[in-house]
């Protein structure tokens, strides 16, 4: 009897292990995600995406093996600059920024991850909220995923406007 | 012999490419500007990878009319991106096309409940659309009729 009760003591803690055992976790960060828009450009929203490889070897490097998956992963920041040369369009021209990731996989939905409305213009660096129920892991295990950023527009810009995202992403793997 | 294997494979692989070329512009005739029955609003169709996605351009009543303030997804169920903007969002998201005018597996969002339903495109003629949005079978459904807008592109400004 006294045996049963410590093996049901003991199972739940070796079940505990065997799940947490060897998972690991690494933050990755995508630093120089380009969204150009090609003017002339309307006021009200305009969207850019980013064509976004994802190469699990190149980011996990000596973690990663072969034929690996990403358990989870979560959106950790999104923060979106904008050209610092002397003629180029600002955060002044924008209402608001929205962040959406998609793929070509037909069972991965687009989601929006992440938004600011309004932007504040007097920001270099706009912090992008996120949302709290954007589930992104599957996206980790495309191979392909489009990065999308939604500006909306206050007026009519008659030449480019140039974005830069950095985005930065926990994920966990086996 | 071994020529007339190389001119039939040659002469598939170009058959199938050509398939291939034509089932591309085929489903990219979807692309445009689109209005739904109620007029209320105006949806772009554009392009994503290898999908279809559809953003509200243009709203008749952009204002939301107890704050003034542009409206936003206020019934999005996600409570952390009720203020994204309506005029922008993309209400149409993942259609494939799977060929005889038929756009499949995507799904339709509507702002006013905060649902999201499952869609499916028929291209009646080259300006009018089908959109049925259903909950599990499609015989459950509505089907709303879009027409096509014409908009003349914006004129890049010479230098």
């Amino acid at each position: 009897m006294r045996k049963n009760i410590l093996w049901l003591a003991i199972l739940p803690l070796l079940f505990l292990n065997a799940c947490g055992k060897g998972s690991k976790t690494q933050i990755i960060t995508l630093n120089a995600v380009d969204f150009n828009y090609e003017g002339p450009l309307y006021d009200g929203p305009n969207p850019s995406q980013y064509a976004w490889r994802v190469d699990l070897k190149e980011l996990l490097k000596e973690e990663y093996s072969e034929g690996m998956k990403i358990k989870s992963a979560r959106l950790l920041s999104a923060e979106i600059k904008a050209d610092e040369c002397k003629d180029c369009y600002g955060f002044e021209e924008i209402n608001s920024l929205v962040l959406s990731f998609a793929s070509n996989n037909k069972e991965v939905p687009m989601q929006a991850v992440a938004l600011l409305n309004p932007v504040d213009s007097k920001n270099k660096t706009q912090k992008l909220n996120l949302s709290k129920e954007a589930e992104i892991t599957d996206f980790l295990n495309e191979k392909d995923v489009y990065l999308i950023l939604d500006s909306d527009l206050k007026s009519e810009i008659e030449t480019d406007l140039n974005l830069k995202g950095k985005i930065t992403i926990e994920v966990s793997f086996d | 012999m071994k020529k007339i294997s190389i001119l039939s494979f040659l002469s598939v692989l170009l058959l199938s490419m050509s398939a291939f070329v034509n089932q591309s512009a085929d489903a990219d005739r979807l692309l445009g500007i689109w209005e739904p029955s109620n007029g209320r609003a105006r949806v772009k169709v554009e392009k994503i990878g290898d999908k279809f996605f559809g953003r509200i351009v243009w709203l008749k009543e952009p204002k939301d009319a107890k704050t003034g303030e542009p409206k936003t997804d206020v019934n999005n169920p996600d409570e952390s991106l009720r203020n994204v903007p309506l005029k922008g969002y993309r209400n149409l998201k993942d259609f494939v096309y799977k060929g005889k005018d038929v756009w499949e597996d995507g799904t339709i969002y509507d702002p006013l409940n905060g649902n999201t339903y499952s869609c499916t495109i028929k291209m009646t003629d080259k300006n009018t659309l089908d959109i049925r949005g259903y909950i599990g079978v499609s015989a459950l459904g509505r089907t709303d009729i879009w027409k096509r807008l014409e908009v003349k592109p914006k004129d890049k400004k010479s230098n």
